[in-house]
């Protein structure tokens, strides 16, 4: 008797797909990959509907080698109708792979509310069509180069203790015979990107060309680069023109860069061997007297932090000489050294830190040293944007 | 006082009353796996010894019984944290018990679906969607179409297009 009125029941009312809520579609396509959701979008009008109200809702996008093999190669009508309907909507937007078609593409449409941008570039593409990220805040530029690769043959070389083919002159002269082909990306396309605030570059790739234009932007204020020595001659000129504006730089330079600046709020500087094969001490006194001097000029700088491998006595006597007579600002300067120590020597033995306004010394041990020399860090400057915006 | 309450009817029993008129005893823990009924019992405030019955017009005594052989062999799962409910990670996995829980037919599943929504039985709901989707990945429109009976209501102009565009982009 049960068991009839249940299957009558049931018999009564057939469900179909398309009579489940919206909000339940929504939950099942969205436990789709995005070509199943291509083809969805195609199996009616309903469902198409659906889907579209779905990727309006897309924040951000990355498109990478499989994204590309998948879905742009084999279906590129429905990638240029997801890439259209997605373009006013997403904030950010991570290419890591890209073929012809995908730059056709975004060329033609414009990602008005993206503010943030990873571009890795595989030295394919000269051109790339920043022009459709008019309102871009934040780019960042992966571009691994031949001096990466370089880097990696050199170690492997050494490691096969070859003689004077593993010696760093060498290596030096090799890579700057290749460096011409080493830059292949436009770096002018980043110019339209006239909103931009933030500048990262995380490859090889020189800035020099278009520093003026950068200069101009009125929003820029943060320029960051890691690992990119090429770089050297754009940061000089960055520091001369923005001089009084940066407040904050951090980075692993030669401090003769430095000593235009006179308005510096913060400052982190490591003074190490960039390179594993580079053992020499780095005991610099001449490096010492640099910073002492650039503290001696920026009178309002409120965070100190240096990063080195070892540190005379008489530093510290020094600048707590050069911090009584020089400091504007009534609070005591925000001191913090790091030993790096690589010679395992233990540096703390000939300090004595009450001489200084105030100090937290720190120390990296040997196994922490990796994680910073990955860092990379070539430069880091904060500013005040040179041009005020004229609306 | 819904605390009070919700102690006072621990390890009781209720009754459901499917839209077919069955009835269904069940242990309140049971019950308590969606989040409707769990918020009407604790509303209510059921004392000892009274005797719940809850009529469940939406669904019937076939669909009513999965549910609670579902949530029976569910009942002791720890609760979904409601802080991490959005941001949980969308995953294929479907424990064995589950994937031959739903080996159902396509009707009886749409019926799990709308039950689960309706009585916010979350981790049910999540699984019978994910079923769905699993059985619609990797087909193309058509054969979606076909597997859930799908009409095709594009116009042949709204279609037409696409084709076009396309040969425009293998062109590129």
């Amino acid at each position: 008797m049960i068991i009839k009125i249940t299957v009558s029941a049931y018999e009564g009312e057939l469900m179909k797909m398309e009579n489940l809520p919206e909000h339940c579609l929504v939950e099942i396509f969205q436990n789709l990959d995005i070509i199943s959701q291509f083809e969805t979008r195609k199996v009616c009008p309903l469902f198409e509907s659906i889907i579209d109200e779905m990727w309006k809702k897309t924040k951000r996008i990355e498109i990478n080698k499989e994204f590309v093999n998948e879905c742009v190669i084999k279906m590129p009508q429905d990638f240029k109708n997801y890439l259209s309907i997605i373009s006013d909507r997403v904030n950010e937007f991570q290419i890591t792979f890209w073929n012809s078609t995908v730059t056709s593409f975004v060329a033609n449409l414009n990602f008005s509310n993206v503010h943030s941008l990873d571009l890795f570039d595989l030295g394919k593409q000269k051109q790339w069509p920043l022009q459709s990220f008019t309102k871009l805040k934040k780019l960042r530029l992966f571009i691994p180069t031949i001096w990466a690769v370089n880097l990696t043959l050199f170690q492997y070389l050494t490691h096969l203790n070859l003689g004077s083919l593993g010696e760093r002159e060498n290596f030096e002269y090799i890579r700057k015979q290749l460096s011409p082909y080493d830059h292949k990306f436009d770096v002018n396309c980043i110019c339209s990107c006239e909103q931009l605030e933030e500048l990262h570059i995380y490859s090889t790739m020189d800035i020099f060309l278009i520093v003026d234009e950068l200069m101009r932007m009125p929003n820029l204020r943060l320029i960051v680069c890691y690992s990119s020595v090429e770089n050297i001659r754009s940061l000089a000129v960055m520091v001369t023109i923005l001089r009084t504006h940066i407040h904050t730089f951090a980075g692993n330079v030669d401090l003769s860069l430095l000593q235009k600046l006179h308005n510096l709020r913060y400052l982190k500087l490591a003074n190490l061997p960039n390179i594993a094969w580079d053992c020499v001490s780095t005991h610099d006194l001449e490096w010492e007297s640099r910073l002492l001097k650039l503290i001696k000029c920026n009178k309002q700088l409120e965070f100190l932090h240096i990063i080195v491998t070892d540190i005379s006595e008489g530093f510290f006597r020094n600048l707590n000489a050069v911090l009584q007579n020089t400091r504007t600002a009534n609070q005591p300067l925000q001191f913090r050294c790091t030993i790096a120590d690589v010679n395992g020597k233990n540096a703390f033995t000939h300090m004595d830190p009450k001489h200084v306004v105030f100090t937290s010394l720190g120390r990296i041990d040997d196994e922490e040293m990796p994680e910073f020399f990955e860092t990379n860090l070539f430069f880091r400057i904060e500013f005040e944007p040179l041009v005020t915006r004229t609306d | 006082m819904s605390k009070v309450s919700s102690k006072k009817i621990e390890a009781k029993q209720i009754d459901f009353q499917s839209s077919d008129n069955e009835f269904f005893n069940i242990d309140v823990q049971v019950a308590k796996c969606s989040g409707r009924i769990k918020t009407f019992l604790e509303d209510c405030g059921m004392r000892s010894g009274d005797n719940v019955i809850v009529p469940l017009p939406n669904v019937n005594s076939e669909i009513l019984r999965q549910i609670l052989n579902w949530a029976n062999y569910h009942k002791d799962d720890p609760q979904p944290n409601e802080d991490d409910r959005d941001e949980e990670k969308r995953t294929d996995d479907i424990s064995l018990w589950d994937a031959e829980f739903l080996k159902v037919d396509q009707g009886i599943l749409f019926h799990l679906i709308m039950a689960a929504n309706y009585r916010d039985i979350k981790g049910l709901f999540d699984i019978t969607c994910q079923t769905v989707a699993n059985m619609m990945k990797g087909k193309t429109s058509a054969e979606i179409r076909e597997t859930f009976n799908i009409r095709n209501d594009f116009t042949p102009a709204e279609e037409e297009p696409i084709g076009r565009e396309n040969e425009w982009c293998e062109q590129q």
